[in-house]
């Protein structure tokens, strides 16, 4: 059996034989550029696929072939990829080819096929070139075979068998209808096992992959390179697979190695490292746009504390070598599988609900739909390599996704919920929890008996205000007469004098009520005087405070008599307690004020927060009095209370339980349903509803419904078969040990996408993969085990002029370290890097002992660092990280605490005795940095540098570590041949 | 030598101040421009992501200096005069209840002053009395509206084009469009205090999914010592002979490495920026080193961290950054929801930094190609707000139905307004202009086409303006 049958995909297995399609040009290179080089591939490919063809049609095309069989394998693809463009439909020349009666029927210029009569039928006349006027496709000529193909296939009668794709296209709105090209387009077809594509070059290539990719060179007239050197290759494939650089005595071992095992030997030993999951966990970690908390949240606060045990699953997954079907069911669906091991599964929904939450900051509808955005984008690109987000709006424009594909999908969200896990037992939790309260209800207390015991102060110190008011007359009077003793003298409080001093002094005030005061200590004037205004003042102090305090209870009662109401059956959740019911409950009402001048007035004598202060701060009254000074005027049985509260909540927290763990998850929504339309996307603006389904075009002729709970079981299982979800992450990993993927939009593999360039061989790993039951490992180890891979990196003009991106692979390609690679090398390097796996996240910018990987990643704010070495930005799906060269990254080299610090501890690891550098110690340098020995050169550029620093420099900074800043600032150091 | 800061001496002086930021390019990678449409050619190798690139027409502005009222600048009180708004005083809006973010109540007139400036007669209000010294210079747009009368999705409309975050920022998309001048210095900065970022955060300067190279670089203008200023620009061990000795090293140990590596541009470009970068240790921090300045002109600023923000601005364009942001401070301090009169407290910061920044770069002869622009994410009813939030009712809540934004300098039609609000201020009504027409008039004026400048990604063409966006030519010169 040379076709794989995917649980059902399906209808029987001689379905899939006669869906096998031979189309291994994809796209209709819409917007790729032209490169002759990929013009050619294209032509070699498809001749590679008529091969591949003869190899695995079953009762081949001969003779006897089964017309159906003949027709599927030969006539359908045939038309589809030639015809279809203009006569399906668009019918040029009113000539429809896509079905029997069409062909008979024919078009403007008559029946296009006349049954068993090739010779009369134009079709024939036309791909034959026999016509006077019609030469068909328009500027080509279809190969010998295929035109005899056609000639057979009308002579035969032009059988044309019923087939679930031959169905009407399914319409799903009056305009988009999926066609039968679009379901034959490669990434959707199932997978094939291609045959081996026969090489002149016998001597080159060990594996399956090597035959690939040799084939294409050679059509190409190219050769591979030859194979590297061991040091190129263990430092290579140690970056590649556990992201850290291989130790002296790994690079001694391997390279002392002769035997034939030793490669396999030391991919086996870095895929079983524990740190293995943590450079390939990450990868995954771009695409599930994985982070630890939100630009929004309540109270500012938007952190996840448990975030990282997504991450840790992640690592783990890689670690065990996790299914990849499973792996994507448990991401989607981990609440939801029945399997013993659900509770080991259910971090992986980490990838729903720690995307992007908005909380309050639009209006619920606008919100909630754009986070559903977020989870249908990330699953769409990230498991099937299709950009179903682009259909939020109208259809898709390329790919045959419909509006109504999105919002099938939306409604899967919809019925989606947040919920938290807890990781402990429920008596665990609840004592927490009623802990936490009682903590919570003590603290209230205390803060509202000192507001009200502040509160009251103020009150009675209010009628010490003329006072105040007098003293400082005096003292401006007198400047020489010492405010201390002034208020000791008048029964004040000295420090609160110094503050009125301050207040009646200043220029800036915001209310008029000081104006007869100001001008007074402008020209001068009695105490007489000075007394009248400062009772004045006095009087209108304690009316503004009365008027607020009466303005304060009816406001009370407003706000008390509109608590909102919330539905415990409807309420919505989000993390951090955030209930979507409770944005901004106050602005819909309307409290009672005070004017605005009174209110100032108020605020200095006896506020607290500044509400006309945009910037919220506390800032209190003068009489308002906080903390010590507020303590210290408590007496007697205040005091007594105010202790024994205080010394309640002591005890209550150093008994605290510490706060149990739980996982950030999702689940079914107690009433799931269908989503109405957006039209164009706008939340308010509601159409009809959409039934919950899969996409129509991976839907096998009619769309899978998706209506079980929420569906989302179904449709994380609808994911994990369909071949596309192997085909993406094939060629994820792919990507990611030859730098670019086979198909070089690793997000998109629709019409927009990059053609592949191996299809053949996209299709042959895929189909290996499937059948090793999804194992990542066994498809590393496939790889890492060809001659492709282990080619040297460096440049021949030759092969560049022919294939200047090495989009045929005919060297390796040397790369720069990723952000975290970079960063772990400096501390591996050191000696200071922790071998820790797992755990929670760590301040990057503080900590320089633990794996990047296990960083804090921020929205709100990125590690700098990372951030400056390309870390794609959390908030998005990453495909593909960029890859940068810009000055302020040399900066972080030769000005950086990190690279500093750590050059200092290298040294101390390094060092001889004595400061001097000697040969020896060059030696062990290049060799923990670069994994190799100096040359005689180097030894000497070395020992010159470190001369020069001394002779120079009085005192000098440690010459060695100045020497080794240089070392880890080289390009050597940066990328990987 | 004449006056020093006469139009000629500047240019010469600018001419110098770029010939020691120009030299080397940087080279990026391939993978930078694979998805450009902006370069129709296939990428080359070496290809440098912020070379100056070609426009699609001729550019008025060469730079772009956006000063942002973050918080919401009401435009009734500022730059929008309404006389029916003064006599309907305390009475409800005619044509009803118009909804924003809270409960509001009936109109409320202004307390400031209006007065007529310049030749042109526009009336600004006191607020900004010496900004209104160059109105004759000013295109006042009244008509501008936006989606949401919320901060954070009002922020990204306004500075990213989208109203969630996650797209790339107006400076990001200039960037990748035209490249930058000055390669000692990135070319697009954002300055806002160290206090914290405007509402909306980092996203309003993030390239999101263009490359790294094109974020905005985050300046905390209210510090003085350079090494605050810009991340790791000062080496605090090593003394810049040390430092130099180093380089020499290098030079050589990555010449050993290229020899036996050749033809690969990355390793080119790795040493070149290496070389820049140790030329911007210098360079950068004198940008913003303000003691460099004369002691009257940071006394005419005012100071505020705003005005160091402008003046900050003023230096970074004459040394051919691209695009410069400056926030006027954390968080969002122009909402005036409770009190109106707290705008005077920030428009006496606010005011003199701006009317000298437009000064100086008249002075210095950069205003002729220097686009200003001076907004907020929205603007501020005219009526009084109620709010349950609220005590004192003398506020303004945020509004998107109407605002004013004004535009400065390269190709702008100065002494103009374009486009009017009701009788009352509330709502844009003639000549409407959204947030999408303003970017593509911004874009515009640099001389790149709104709808050609777009960048592949997820599977379409994304632009700042999405699917909309009008050139504004009224507002042009």
């Amino acid at each position: 059996m040379t076709t794989i049958h995917l649980l059902g995909f399906l209808q029987s297995p001689g379905a899939g034989v006669k869906r096998t399609a031979p189309r291994l040009r994809p796209g209709n290179g819409m917007t790729e550029p032209k490169r002759p080089v990929c013009e050619r591939v294209g032509r070699l490919g498809l001749m590679l696929a008529m091969l591949a063809l003869g190899s695995t049609a079953v009762g081949g095309a001969g003779p006897a072939a089964d017309p159906e069989d003949f027709f599927e394998l030969r006539i359908r693809p045939l038309l589809v990829e030639k015809c279809y463009n203009c006569h399906s439909e668009t019918a040029s020349s009113g000539l429809k080819v896509n079905s029997r009666q069409a062909l008979i029927q024919g078009g403007t210029l008559g029946p296009a096929v006349v049954p068993g009569k090739p010779a009369e039928s134009l079709l024939i006349q036309a791909v034959d070139h026999t016509h006077s006027r019609l030469r068909m496709p328009l500027g080509e000529k279809l190969r010998p075979q295929q035109i005899a193909d056609l000639a057979r296939w009308v002579e035969m009668g032009a059988p044309w068998p019923r087939s679930p794709v031959e169905a009407p296209p399914v319409s799903n709105d009056r305009e988009f209808a999926i066609t039968e090209k679009d379901r034959q387009y490669w990434a959707f077809l199932p997978v094939r096992s291609p045959a081996l594509p026969a090489v002149q070059d016998r001597g080159w290539g060990r594996s399956a992959i090597d035959r690939f990719i040799l084939a294409r060179l050679e059509e190409a007239g190219l050769s591979p390179s030859p194979q590297a050197g061991p040091r190129e290759l263990i430092r290579r494939l140690s970056y590649n697979l556990i992201g850290l650089p291989p130790t002296p005595a790994e690079v001694d071992a391997f390279v002392q190695d002769q035997s034939p095992q030793a490669w396999s030997r030391l991919v086996d030993r870095l895929l079983e490292s524990p740190h293995y999951g943590e450079r390939w966990g990450r990868y995954w970690l771009d695409v599930a746009r994985y982070a630890e908390d939100d630009v929004y949240g309540p109270a500012g606060n938007s952190r996840y504390p448990n975030a990282w045990r997504y991450r840790d699953w992640v690592i783990r997954a890689f670690n065990r070598d996790m299914p990849y079907d499973l792996f994507v069911k448990a991401q989607i669906a981990g609440d939801l599988l029945q399997r013993e091991d659900r509770d080991k599964l259910l971090a992986g929904t980490g990838f729903l609900s720690l995307g992007v939450w908005y909380y309050g900051a639009v209006q619920a509808p606008q919100a909630r739909a754009d986070e559903r955005f977020d989870r249908i984008d990330a699953i769409s690109r990230g498991f099937l390599g299709l950009t179903v987000g682009c259909a939020r709006c109208h259809d898709h424009k390329y790919d045959p996704i419909a509006f109504r594909d999105y919002w099938a999908l939306d409604g899967i969200m919809a019925s989606t919920v947040y919920r938290e896990y807890p990781l402990a037992p429920e008596a665990t939790v609840k004592a927490y929890r009623e802990h936490d309260k009682k903590v919570k209800a003590l603290e209230d207390s205390i803060k509202e008996f000192l507001d009200k015991q502040s509160i009251q102060l103020s009150e009675m110190l209010a009628w010490k205000t003329s006072r105040y008011l007098l003293a400082t007359w005096k003292s401006l009077q007198d400047p020489d007469l010492s405010r201390d003793r002034l208020a000791q003298a008048e029964g004040l409080d000295p420090q609160l004098l110094e503050a009125w001093f301050a207040y009646l002094t200043s220029e800036e005030r915001q209310h008029p009520y000081l104006q007869a005061w100001d001008d007074l200590r402008a020209r001068g004037g009695t105490l007489a005087e000075a007394t009248r205004i400062a009772e004045d003042f006095q009087a209108l102090a304690l009316a503004a405070f009365a008027e607020k305090k009466e303005a304060d209870e009816k406001n009370h009662i407003i706000l008390e008599s509109n608590k909102p109401k919330v539905d415990p059956e409807t309420a919505v959740y989000l993390p951090n307690g955030f209930l979507v019911e409770d944005v901004c409950r106050i602005c819909e009402l309307t409290l009672e004020p005070i004017a605005r001048e009174k209110y100032i007035l108020w605020l200095d004598l006896f506020g607290a927060t500044d509400l006309t202060n945009s910037f919220m701060k506390e800032e209190y009254g003068l009489f308002r009095l906080q903390d010590e000074k507020l303590d210290s005027t408590l007496e007697g049985e205040w005091k007594t209370y105010l202790t024994t509260l205080r010394s309640r909540l002591e005890e209550l927290k150093s008994s605290s339980p510490s706060a149990y763990a739980y996982i950030h998850g999702m689940a079914d929504s107690p009433r799931p349903g269908d989503s109405r339309i957006h039209v164009r996307g706008n939340p308010y603006d509601l159409g009809d509803t959409t039934p919950r389904r899969f996409l129509t075009v991976l839907g096998n002729g009619r769309p899978r419904a998706l209506d079980q709970g929420s569906g989302r079981l179904q449709l994380a299982e609808a994911i994990a078969r369909h071949p596309l979800s192997a085909r993406v992450m094939v060629n994820r990993i792919w990507q990611h040990h030859f730098g670019q993927g086979i198909v070089r939009t690793p997000g998109n593999f629709g019409r927009l996408g990059a053609p592949p360039t191996h299809p053949e061989l996209l299709e042959y790993l895929t189909h290996r993969f499937i059948q090793g039951n999804y194992s990542v490992k066994a498809l590393h180890r496939q790889i890492l085990l060809s001659a492709a891979y282990r080619q040297s990196s460096l440049h021949r003009e030759a092969a560049a002029v022919e294939d200047p991106e090495n989009r045929l692979l005919w060297r390796a390609n040397r790369r720069r370290l990723d952000a975290e690679a970079l960063r772990d090398s400096i501390l591996a390097v050191a000696g200071t890097l922790s071998p820790d796996i797992g755990g929670a996240s760590v301040d990057l910018s503080k900590d320089a002992r633990r794996r990047s990987v296990y960083g804090q990643v921020n929205r709100s704010k990125l590690d700098s660092m990372l951030a400056l070495f390309d870390f794609p930005d959390p908030s998005l799906s990453s495909q593909q990280r960029a890859v940068t060269n810009v000055p302020s990254q040399k900066l972080f080299f030769l000005n950086s605490k990190l690279v500093w610090e750590q050059t200092g501890v290298l040294a101390e690891r390094v060092q001889g005795k004595g400061n001097r550098l000697d040969d020896r110690t060059v030696d062990r340098v290049y060799r923990l940095i670069f994994g190799r020995q100096a040359t005689r050169q180097e030894r000497q550029l070395a020992l010159s540098f470190m001369d020069s620093v001394e002779a120079r420099n009085h005192p000098p900074t440690d010459p060695l570590r100045q020497y080794l800043q240089t070392l880890l600032s080289s390009n050597e150091f940066l990328f990987v041949d | 030598m004449g006056n020093p800061n006469s139009p000629k001496f500047a240019v010469s002086r600018r001419h110098l101040l770029r010939m020691i930021g120009g030299g080397f390019g940087l080279y990026g990678y391939a993978s930078l421009l694979e998805n450009s449409r902006l370069h129709a050619s296939a990428p080359s190798v070496s290809a440098d992501p912020l070379a100056v690139k070609a426009v699609h027409f001729p550019a008025r502005a060469k730079r772009v200096i956006f000063l942002f009222m973050n918080g919401g600048l009401s435009q009734v009180d500022t730059f929008d005069p309404k006389p029916r708004l003064t006599r309907h005083h305390g009475q409800p809006m005619p044509g009803g209840y118009v909804k924003t973010e809270r409960k509001t109540g009936n109109l409320m007139r202004s307390p400031f002053r209006f007065q007529r400036y310049g030749r042109s007669g526009i009336e600004v209000s006191e607020l900004f009395s010496e900004t209104a010294r160059h109105i004759d210079d000013i295109c006042v747009i009244r008509s501008m509206h936006t989606e949401v009368p919320n901060h954070p999705p009002g922020m990204f409309l306004m500075n990213c084009g989208h109203l969630q975050p996650g797209r790339p920022s107006l400076g990001s998309w200039i960037t990748y469009g035209l490249g930058t001048e000055n390669r000692n210095l990135p070319g697009f900065m954002v300055l806002c205090p160290s206090g914290g970022p405007p509402t909306g955060g980092v996203p309003l300067w993030n390239s999101a999914f263009l490359p790294a190279v094109y974020q905005g670089t985050r300046i905390p203008n209210d510090q003085a010592t350079p090494e605050k200023l810009i991340h790791d620009i000062r080496n605090s061990h090593l003394t810049r002979r040390e430092q130099r000795r180093q380089l020499d090293l290098l030079d050589r140990l990555n010449h050993f490495h290229r020899q036996e590596r050749p033809a690969d541009p990355q390793l080119e470009g790795s040493i070149h920026s290496m070389e820049i970068a140790y030329r911007m240790q210098v360079e950068a921090p004198e940008v913003f080193d303000l003691s460099k300045e004369n002691p009257a002109t940071l006394e005419r600023y005012g100071q505020s961290d705003f005005a160091r923000g402008c003046l900050m601005a003023l230096r970074l364009v004459e040394r051919g950054v691209r695009v410069v942001q400056v926030y006027f401070g954390t968080g969002q301090p122009w909402d005036s929801h409770y009190d109106i009169m707290a705008h005077q407290r920030l428009a006496r910061e606010a005011d003199p930094a701006m009317a000298n920044l437009l000064q100086d770069l008249k002075d210095r002869g950069l205003f002729e190609d220097t686009l200003v622009i001076c907004g907020s994410e929205f603007g501020r009813t005219p009526v009084v707000e109620t709010s349950g939030a609220s005590v004192v009712q003398n506020g303004r809540d945020h509004n998107h139905w109407g605002f004013s934004v004004w535009l400065a300098g390269a190709g702008v039609r100065g002494g103009t307004t374009y486009g009017s609000t009701d009788d009352f201020g509330f709502k844009a009504v003639e000549n409407k202009v959204h947030v999408h027409d303003l970017h593509a008039t911004v874009l515009h004026l640099l001389g790149l086409d709104h709808e050609k400048l777009t960048y592949r990604y997820s599977g379409r063409d994304f632009r700042l303006t999405d699917v909309h966006g009008r050139v504004i030519r009224e507002a042009l010169a």
